[in-house]
């Protein structure tokens, strides 16, 4: 990690560097910021998201039924995200609301009753569709006033589930409740973004000037659901405390 | 008035001349014409399925299917309907040539006059006879023998399906378009039946055999029907309207390695063809079968579900067999398919807990045919703990319904819709 840090410093700095440096010429004027150049307007971000996601059902109950079904293995989340950028904060970033969707699915084989030590043929699965309204404030102040291309951002909201769990392909019951719900409770998360339009300034011009995408960045997030129903014993808690990666897109 | 003489003797020609045009005109027949309605075929065996009207199926011809063709008939005059398939049918050689081995006729009439609507009259013709041309008359090589050491049909066009009792299996014939119709048999010890493809006779009371397609292709097979007018001397009159149809009489071979495992209620079924690839393209799914059949089959032979701590169950499926690998069998025996041509598993369902059943697979395709059951695989359902159960058992409360709420248990999330909607209506009056 001691080695890392200088280097990431460095590394930054360079790209800064590279940024900054401009001149004129017989062609005229060479090496200018994407700051410079006329940029449409931006009104939002979109996000497309990837990143680990295990339920946290085990915490609300006695066993670990998640952990006995489907083993402790990664299981991962796919998503998508759109925020509005309402306000624009000057010499800070822009601060809007944001609306997300997940889905991940859990798979594994049901225990025989008789011999829960062996495994039977019947699939058994747990699907999860976390949706989100939050509140997001991207600090993009370093990437517009002093180019470094990093924007650290936060997200504070309220996520609600819907769960379904089945077995051999149907909707499971067990006890006379039917196996699917939903959850809900509060949804935060902090990260940051590298702008990507520094690795290539002029194409990321011609994708402002001729489809209107102004920023483009990859990003990694710690976030955090507790969709639990508020502590609620009737809910399942599917929420997860977990990170995630993706590729977003200012427009 | 002699120039009123020349002027009657230019105008009488003229108005003799005009009447005799008239009259021409007046006795020219309208021109013949023959075309198909918009909806061409119905079918006598109702159709459930996905299946097109063009589509025909092994079902369709054991079950002696009626195509019923709607046609459209103009200055018919006193000519004959006729009804031909195979290949190029208006042309007159192909219809008259002995053993030319190309067209079959199958409907001949004059339109009935008295009947209601003459000029649109239903050609029916059975599935069979419009199949016999081909599988019976030489339109396809091979043979149904069940001997003769390397039988080779070898004798033109489309050496024909005979019937060979004697001997080992042959090789069958190769395909041969053009020439005359195999009648010979080379090399087998048992010899090959032919049959000569019975040129201008009317193809009519085709039995089952006609559904026996020995070309072992899994392929859909093109096959044309020529509707035509024609006078007393099989002259075209007009042209001719095709209607264009398709077969497949092989279903797709079944898949093999089929392992049943065990499920509460149900079996999973896994299955799989060699290479991962069914020799049959046009493969869309697959079906189950389960020997007792599901529902009351278990019920009915004195069995009830196992409870839940009775213990593993061995399988035993010594006994009585309703059917055997390599048959057809009965839908009652149906227990669950696939809607896909590439899943290898899928789960019998609706089964008795404790009950050892015997399970085969059938790969079915896109004209509905369903092909013989796979080996067979013997397992017992029994009860099973899913994730869902499991989560239950530990105290988890959740479940019920997506939209299951408890307004005593969980006002909070009451309090905040109802702030949200508070604020959004102080923001609109604000902004008003």
């Amino acid at each position: 990690m001691r080695r890392f840090v200088p280097i990431l410093t460095l590394a930054l700095v360079g790209i800064c560097r590279v940024a900054a440096a401009q001149g004129v010429d017989e062609f005229g004027a060479y090496g200018s910021t994407p700051r410079e150049h006329r940029e449409s307007p931006q009104y939002a971000a979109a996000e497309i998201r990837f990143g680990r996601y295990i339920p946290a059902v085990d915490s609300s109950v006695s066993g670990t039924p998640f952990k006995d079904t489907f083993g402790d293995s990664s299981r991962y989340m796919v998503g998508l995200e759109g925020d509005w950028q309402l306000v624009r904060i000057p010499h800070l970033g822009t601060l809007g609301p944001g609306l997300g969707w997940g889905y991940t699915r859990a798979t594994g084989y049901a225990h025989l009753t008789a011999n829960p030590s062996q495994l039977s043929g019947e699939q058994t699965a747990l699907s999860v569709m976390p949706f989100y309204l939050v509140g997001v404030l991207r600090a993009d102040v370093l990437a517009r006033d002093f180019h470094i291309p990093l924007v650290p951002y936060a997200k504070l909201g309220f996520g609600y589930a819907l769960w379904w769990a089945s077995d051999g392909g149907q909707t499971s019951r067990a006890d006379g409740a039917v196996g699917h719900g939903s959850s809900y409770g509060p949804q935060y998360a902090l990260g940051g973004m590298f702008l990507l339009d520094e690795l290539d300034p002029q194409t990321a011009r011609d994708a402002d000037n001729s489809i209107g995408i102004n920023n483009s960045y990859i990003f990694g997030e710690w976030y955090r659901s507790e969709l639990d129903g508020f502590g609620s014993k009737t809910r399942m808690n599917v929420g997860a405390n977990t990170w995630v990666l993706g590729l977003a897109i200012e427009f | 008035m002699s120039s009123l003489r020349r002027v009657f003797a230019f105008l009488a020609p003229m108005v003799v001349l005009s009447a005799v045009g008239s009259a021409t005109a007046q006795s020219l027949p309208t021109a013949t014409t023959i075309t198909l309605a918009p909806t061409p075929v119905t079918h006598s065996i109702m159709r459930t399925g996905f299946r097109l009207n063009t589509q025909i199926n092994y079902a369709d011809c054991m079950g002696d299917d009626i195509l019923k063709f709607s046609v459209v008939l103009t200055g018919r005059q006193s000519f004959i309907l006729q009804a031909w398939a195979g290949s190029n049918c208006d042309q007159p050689a192909n219809r008259t040539t002995v053993n030319s081995n190309l067209c079959w006729k199958l409907y001949e009439a004059i339109p009935d006059s008295s009947s209601t609507n003459p000029n649109n009259p239903i050609v029916e013709i059975h599935v069979r006879d419009l199949l016999a041309g081909k599988t019976l008359y030489g339109a396809q090589t091979g043979s149904t023998d069940t001997g003769g050491t390397g039988g080779t049909s070898a004798g033109g066009s489309g050496g024909t399906a005979g019937t060979d009792t004697g001997g080992t299996a042959g090789t069958g014939g190769t395909l041969d378009a053009g020439g005359s119709a195999g009648t010979t048999s080379a090399g087998g010890t048992g010899g090959t039946t032919t049959t000569t493809l019975p040129t201008g006779t009317l193809i009519h009371g085709s039995g089952q055999e006609a559904c026996i397609d020995n070309t072992a292709v899994f392929a859909a097979t093109p096959i044309t029907v020529y509707f035509m007018l024609v006078d007393g001397n099989a002259q075209l009159q007009g042209s001719a309207v095709k209607w264009e149809g398709k077969y497949k009489l092989i279903a797709p071979p079944p898949p093999e390695n089929v392992t049943a495992k065990i499920g509460d209620g149900l079996l999973p079924i896994h299955f799989n063809y060699p290479n991962n690839q069914s020799p049959d393209m046009t493969v869309n799914g697959y079906r189950l079968y389960c020997d007792p059949p599901p529902g009351g089959g278990a019920a009915d032979a004195g069995v009830s579900p196992v409870p839940t701590d009775a213990g593993p169950v061995i399988p035993n499926c010594d006994g009585d067999t309703q059917f055997m690998d390599g048959d057809r069998v009965d839908e009652k025996f149906t227990c669950g398919s696939a809607n896909s041509s590439t899943t290898t598993e899928a789960n019998a369902t609706g089964l008795v807990n404790g009950v050892s059943y015997r399970v085969g697979v059938a790969a079915t395709d896109n004209f509905e045919n369903v092909g013989k059951v796979s080996l067979l695989s013997c397992q017992v359902p029994q009860p099973v703990d899913g994730f869902f159960k499991a989560y239950r058992e530990a105290g988890g409360k959740g479940g019920g319904g997506f939209c299951s709420f408890s307004t005593r248990r969980e006002p909070l999330p009451l309090f905040m819709l109802l702030g949200l909607a508070s604020c959004l209506v102080v923001r609109r009056r604000r902004a008003a």
